[in-house]
């Protein structure tokens, strides 16, 4: 266990001392003045508009910046042999591997909240809360995918278009679904209904993260606490999949 | 570049042959803008809207920002780069199209009937506001509670602006029979003696927007004041 927590307080300490962060507040002044803009060409609803604006662009950017956080770092691990150097210790991949995921998973509960920040003042409270909470959670989604595809990839721009690729289907898996059910035009052929079955599987194969940190939240607040309970759920389910997916991958790999 | 200027070298270490090509280059790129044609503003049609189940895929789940997204953008439709286009040149079959889409991404908003009320129901010419009236008439009728007010305005614009009586009685009409929560102000359900007794429309405004600001049900400041703007113009 104290290896673990020695790679992860090593992991956030490296995050930290790479200034990523002065990137991201800077990201969240450039957002911030974005929302305001577009709240000044608003004739009602104006605080709406600006928080539901400000939570899109904050989420979309939180994902890109923690993607990138994990990948970098872990590309730069390998092309520097710290990987080698740490696994020629007594230290077990899984050890490795879970420290790894611990030090970015508090990197991303840490960006998590200072996004959101600004809806803490802007929009309803505990609507905020919500909404960070399912951040948070869906940046260690996103982290977990992150090192799975660096595993596998090996290289920046793969996983990142994969973790792109992964991020895109599970937000819009459920409208890819919808759509297939109800085709406008339905051909009978044998290919409608492979592409059918195909987006069918997808579905039950991605998390849904169609769900998860909704603008919607900020400015009519959480009605139902059962879509939180869903997503801590599903949260969980996937970043053990992911993670034991990821391990699979890196007991596998050959380090000289 | 970007390096700190300590970490940079004299600019003669720069061979003359590049200095010279950067220069080259730059000039090529001017001449080459020079050459083409100046940009003329165009006026684009308005085309039809994405399909419902486009808008949710191009939400990634997040409706809500493209719910405002699409509206500023519809709003400001008329007034593209260069060019402004008058109300009456809009086609109305494909604006109502966008509203309803819009109005689907997120039913609980007044942002869209706003724009249909108060700016594309004033322009001068009744088929296009006939078209948003019945508009504003249709999605009522989806929720009578909680778009009395749309109906409301509805009315007022079908008797002073179209001059068509018996269309705003069947409005005043309908929103007597449907709107039947308590939270409906008795004006609203009795508009239709509002419109029989033979009020101006100054008058008649003054009784909605005092009645809606009395009510409470407008709180949203940018509103107010819009609101207040109109009934301004409405006394000059």
């Amino acid at each position: 266990m104290n290896k673990i927590i020695t790679i992860a307080k090593y992991t956030s300490l490296e995050v930290r001392r790479s200034r990523l962060f002065w990137s991201l507040f800077i990201g969240i002044l450039v957002v911030l003045g974005l929302s305001l803009f577009a709240g000044q060409l608003a004739i009602t609803e104006r605080g709406s508009l600006e928080v539901s604006m400000m939570a899109a662009l904050l989420r979309v950017s939180s994902v890109l910046f923690v993607a990138l956080i994990v990948i970098t770092s872990m590309l730069r691990e390998r092309q520097d042999k710290q990987l080698e150097l740490v696994l020629s210790l007594p230290i077990e991949r899984s050890s490795y591997f879970l420290g790894k995921w611990l030090g970015y998973s508090w990197v991303s509960f840490v960006v998590a909240f200072v996004v959101s920040l600004p809806l803490y003042w802007l929009a309803d409270f505990y609507g905020a809360m919500a909404w960070s909470i399912s951040l948070a959670l869906e940046l260690l989604l996103v982290l977990t995918v992150s090192m799975l595809f660096q595993f596998t990839f090996n290289q920046v721009p793969g996983a990142m278009l994969g973790v792109m690729g992964f991020y895109g289907l599970s937000r819009s898996v459920s409208a890819l679904q919808l759509i297939s059910e109800n085709p406008i035009a339905s051909s009978g052929e044998v290919s409608q209904s492979l592409m059918n079955s195909a987006v069918q599987s997808l579905g039950y194969l991605l998390p849904h993260l169609d769900q998860f940190t909704q603008s919607r939240w900020l400015v009519d607040g959480v009605s139902d606490s059962i879509v939180m309970l869903n997503i801590v759920l599903q949260s969980i389910i996937y970043v053990v999949l992911l993670s034991l997916a990821s391990m699979f991958d890196l007991y596998r790999k050959k380090i000289n | 570049m970007l390096l700190p200027l300590q970490d940079q070298r004299a600019l003669h270490n720069v061979p003359s042959g590049v200095t010279l090509a950067l220069i080259v280059a730059l000039g090529f790129q001017v001449l080459f803008q020079g050459m083409q044609k100046p940009i003329s503003a165009q006026a684009e049609a308005l085309s039809e809207p994405p399909s419902i189940a486009s808008l949710a895929l191009t939400s990634f789940g997040d409706e809500l920002p493209v719910f405002y997204g699409s509206l500023l953008w519809l709003q400001a439709f008329d007034h593209q780069p260069g060019v402004s286009i008058p109300y009456t040149k809009l086609n109305y079959e494909n604006l109502t199209l966008w509203l309803d889409r819009i109005v689907s991404l997120y039913p609980q908003s007044t942002y869209p009937f706003l724009l249909a009320s108060r700016i594309y129901s004033q322009v001068p010419d009744p088929v296009r506001q006939r078209h948003m009236l019945e508009f504003i008439r249709e999605k009522f009728v989806e929720d009578p509670n909680g778009r009395w007010r749309w109906l409301a305005e509805a009315t007022l614009i079908a008797k002073h602006r179209l001059d068509d009586l018996p269309l705003a009685l069947s409005f005043a009409e309908q929103l007597a029979s449907l709107a039947n929560s308590p939270e409906v102000p008795f004006w609203a359900r009795d508009m239709q003696l509002m419109l029989l007794q033979d009020m101006d429309e100054l008058e008649s405004a003054r009784i909605l927007i005092g009645g809606l600001l009395a009510n409470g049900d407008i709180d949203d400041p940018y509103e107010i004041s819009f609101l207040e703007m109109k009934l301004k113009e409405l006394e000059q």
